[in-house]
């Protein structure tokens, strides 16, 4: 997923797909909020994501010889949707909660908002210093 | 993995709790019925949802195995109650029985109005995620103006 | 960022050139370098003190191209912080969205006033190379 620009836009545009799948996940559990014995779905990307952009907090790998692999920030990102185990069962074995479907859902979306606005103006910046200051000179 | 998808999940979301509004009301009206087609007073009704996996992005074959973990909702039948129906004592009733109870449907019309505001919760929870899903779609589509 | 090496050279070539032509003494009053200073100062960016003789290397110890290296230095830092913010954000570090924007706006900001301090370099150097000796 190279995106040939600097990889903090590819890192970017990693983060929008994850959002996205993050999204289906959230509408599959609000679809199905009263799907008796349906357990509530979780996405677990922030730690996957971390780890591709090398800001975790421990030790950050580091190429010594030629033959190391090291992680760009451009590999593709393979984030777990597990069951989530945080929820209450109810009476029919539903554990999806709404509230919470809901709080995810907006937040979710505001990130991704917020993703789409970085990348506007990382590109916006690039585009200027092409056209030479808007000066054209 | 798409916006649309997603807008899929959330639509057939709407699609099953607009059946189960159906099945509600059904019950609602029909709270009093003693004379159905079938003989015996009117029986409640329920309807069964099931999660589904969203098909018709990749025909038949699921390619990746995220995919699998995004589910739509379906009913997938109406049931009828099983539970045995209320006798009320009322030796007028031109239904009632040789010892003077009629079986009135058991429809509790508590529960249904519970069932209903929960239907209508999900509803909207469904439209605002629908919502959610075409505003992001619609955002990336400013990347680069 | 590889922009901001680019447009260094360039302006590092003209800082150089701009000196030698000042330091031949040519009487240039109150010409082009007195207008790039001017714009300087207008922009908010710092002029050493011994800004009226910029050309004169050992007297003052800053020169033309110090203020110029210096500012496009803050210009990279301030893109390598708006990049940091950025990863923080997306690694869901830091939720401050409001943070995040303010870097990448100063990033923004910083880096269209060096294109147009250097838009203006290079009239000035044009102005001049333009006078008939």
């Amino acid at each position: 997923m190279s995106s040939g620009f600097d990889p903090i836009i590819g890192a970017l545009n990693t983060s929008l797909n994850l959002r996205l799948l993050n999204q289906n996940v959230i509408s599959s559990n609000i679809a199905n909020a009263d799907t008796p014995g349906y357990k509530a779905k979780a996405m677990e990307f922030e730690g996957a994501l971390r780890a591709a952009l090398g800001v975790a907090e421990g030790l950050q790998a580091e190429a010594t010889a030629p033959g190391h692999i090291m992680r760009s920030p451009t590999d593709p990102v393979n984030p777990e949707v597990y069951d989530d185990p945080n929820g209450i069962e109810s009476l029919d074995g539903n554990t999806v909660d709404r509230s919470a479907e809901m709080a995810k859902l907006a937040e979710n979306q505001l990130l991704f908002d917020a993703s789409v606005e970085m990348l506007k103006k990382k590109i916006g910046m690039l585009k200027y210093a092409i056209g030479e200051g808007g000066g054209g000179r | 993995m798409d916006f649309f998808s997603s807008m899929r999940v959330s639509a057939s979301g709407l699609d099953a709790q607009t059946k189960r509004m159906n099945t509600i009301s059904s019950n609602i009206a029909n709270s009093e019925t003693t004379r159905t087609e079938e003989g015996g007073p009117y029986r409640r009704k329920d309807a069964v949802l099931t999660a589904v996996t969203d098909r018709e992005s990749f025909g038949e074959i699921l390619e990746n195995k995220l995919d699998e973990q995004v589910q739509g909702v379906l009913v997938e039948d109406v049931v009828e109650d099983t539970r045995p129906p209320r006798m009320v004592f009322n030796p007028s009733h031109p239904d009632a029985d040789a010892n003077g109870y009629v079986a009135m449907p058991n429809v509790n019309p508590v529960e249904e109005m519970a069932n209903m505001i929960s239907a209508q919760r999900s509803y909207e929870a469904n439209i605002t995620a629908l919502n959610s899903a075409k505003s992001m779609a619609a955002k990336a589509l400013e990347i680069g103006r | 960022m590889a922009v901001v090496p680019g447009i260094g050279n360039e302006i590092g070539g003209i800082a150089q050139s701009f000196e030698g032509a000042v330091s031949q003494d040519l009487n240039l009053g109150a010409g082009a370098e007195a207008r790039v200073l001017r714009e300087m100062r207008e922009q908010g960016m710092h002029i050493p003190d011994g800004g009226a003789r910029v050309g004169n290397v050992g007297e003052t110890g800053k020169t033309f191209m110090d203020v110029l290296s210096r500012s496009l230095e803050q210009v990279n830092q301030d893109q390598v912080q708006a990049d940091h913010a950025i990863k923080e954000m997306v690694a869901g570090r830091n939720k401050n969205i409001h943070e995040t924007m303010l870097a990448i706006e100063r990033a923004d900001s910083s880096m269209k006033l060096m294109m147009q301090v250097r838009n203006k370099v290079l009239d000035a150097y044009r102005e001049i190379m333009r006078m008939q000796v």
